[in-house]
């Protein structure tokens, strides 16, 4: 296949793929090499940034996918019917982040950070889809653990968690200048 | 008391209690710390144990009960205050001159490097909202029949169509109501069923709609549906439709050889 026939190709399974679909999945589908399907990935990139298309190639979720460009997001808005949210507590996204960060982890887990109970939370992230149980502990009890769905990745647009920012070392809160309001000393011998 | 304990007013107008419930006891001790600029390393138990206290007791009035979780926090705080006022005798296990404080302080910490991830994925999912796709077209899924289907029979939907048939069609003379109306006719779908059993068992296929025909009213009729269902949910009748939209018939299964030569007959005539 040509690259023309390629990008053409792709962009018609991408339109109507309901997910992201996986670089080796396209590959497969379309009979490319991982070569020729990265250079019609990175040719359908350019050719959709131009001001005459209104779409957008995006990289996530370990896949990729097409999006239509937020410029359009009012009109889109009037003809279809935006599937919208209310916005996250804080109190679940302080759970979203430690599920994050510390998946696969347990209710208990994520309590023992919180100091508060994090039943209607975890609850709440289930039912948005944004996290799911993964498994189960190995320790008595066999606790359910958690851990984060695709639709997380989609909803902060990430490929994986990995790409999420690092979790900095407790030792280095205490320099935390947003906490005390100014640089803060070195640990206190006890 | 001790000497370090700061008169602060506590009062909560002051304060601005800006956490809801939920946010719970880790929050808002972290809030009082940062307010004040306190050492998080170093943090002035007694002061904020009475600020924590007052909180609570400027929360009580808005939450009928307090958290467990928060009234927890408060005897932690209240048993680290005094394990700093009073010495304690060497317990096995504990080190030497342990800060009674340290436990909570690692807890604070480490609750506040998930608390600062908040805005960062706040800061990730900022507009994305505004990306659109077309959902997903559900697949067409093969519908998988409730019931096994005998040769012929007739599925749940046939029967739901004929129901509502039967609720649309107009009443005729013969269904209405007794003319005494004091006259209330007790029918149980158990008796009807009973009844119709004793029908099938002689060999005889029921016409669905005669049966549904029979005067007595809508109840009766709902009766007589809910009766057939629950003779086919038994196993004790099947259901049998030769033809589509075709007339349905019940027939008797349990019992003798009778029962499935009349079955065989009507199954030559199926689809």
């Amino acid at each position: 296949m040509n690259l023309d026939a390629c990008v053409a190709a792709l962009e018609a399974v991408l339109v109507a793929s309901a997910r992201p679909m996986k670089r080796n999945e396209l590959a497969h589908l379309l009979e490319l090499s991982d070569q020729e399907l990265e250079r019609a990935l990175a040719e359908l990139a350019e050719r959709l940034q131009r001001p005459d298309r209104g779409l957008l190639l995006e990289r996530v979720g370990g896949g990729v996918w097409l999006v239509c460009k937020p410029e359009f997001a009012a009109k889109l808005e009037a003809i279809g019917r935006p599937v919208k949210e209310g916005p996250l507590s804080a109190a679940a996204l302080e759970t979203l982040a430690i599920i994050a960060y510390r998946q696969p982890v347990s209710r208990p887990a994520i309590e023992a950070v919180r100091g508060v109970r994090a039943e209607a939370a975890v609850a709440a992230l289930v039912e948005r889809g944004l996290v799911a149980e993964v498994g189960r502990a190995d320790t008595p009890g066999r606790a359910i653990l958690y851990g984060t769905t695709e639709a997380f990745l989609l909803h902060f647009g990430l490929n994986s968690p990995d790409d999420l920012p690092p979790l900095p070392e407790p030792e280095a809160m205490q320099l935390d200048a947003e906490l005390n309001g100014e640089v803060g000393e070195g640990p206190t011998e006890t | 008391m001790s000497p370090d304990f700061d008169a602060f007013t506590l009062a909560p107008e002051g304060w601005e209690v800006e956490l809801d419930q939920f946010e719970g006891p880790l929050a808002l001790l972290l809030q009082l710390i940062r307010r004040q600029k306190l050492d998080i390393l170093d943090i002035p138990v007694a002061r904020i144990t009475a600020q924590y206290i007052a909180h609570l007791d400027a929360m009580q009035p808005l939450l009928p009960e307090l958290a467990a979780d928060y009234l927890w926090m408060a005897a932690t705080l209240l048993a680290i205050k005094s394990r700093m006022l009073t010495p304690r005798p060497q317990e096995a296990g504990d080190e030497d001159g342990e800060d009674p404080r340290t436990e909570l302080v690692l807890r604070l910490l480490e609750y506040q490097r998930f608390k600062a991830r908040v805005p960062e994925l706040v800061e990730l999912s900022a507009g994305r909202e505004r990306l659109y796709r077309a959902a997903p077209r559900l697949s067409a899924e093969k519908r998988r029949p409730l019931y096994p289907d005998p040769a012929g029979g007739a599925g749940p939907d046939d029967l739901r169509r004929a129901l509502l048939e039967r609720l649309r069609t107009p009443r005729t003379p013969e269904r209405a109501p007794p003319a005494n109306p004091i006259q209330l006719r007790e029918v149980s779908v158990f008796a009807r069923a009973g009844e119709l059993r004793t029908r099938l068992a002689s060999g005889t296929a029921l016409d669905f709609d005669e049966l549904c025909r029979t005067p007595g009213g809508r109840s009766w009729w709902v009766v007589t549906f809910l009766a057939v269902l629950e003779l086919v949910r038994r196993g004790e009748a099947d259901v049998v439709q030769s033809e589509r939209f075709g007339p349905m018939r019940l027939l008797g299964r349990e019992g003798g050889a009778e029962q499935d030569a009349g079955a065989a007959d009507l199954q030559e005539g199926s689809e």
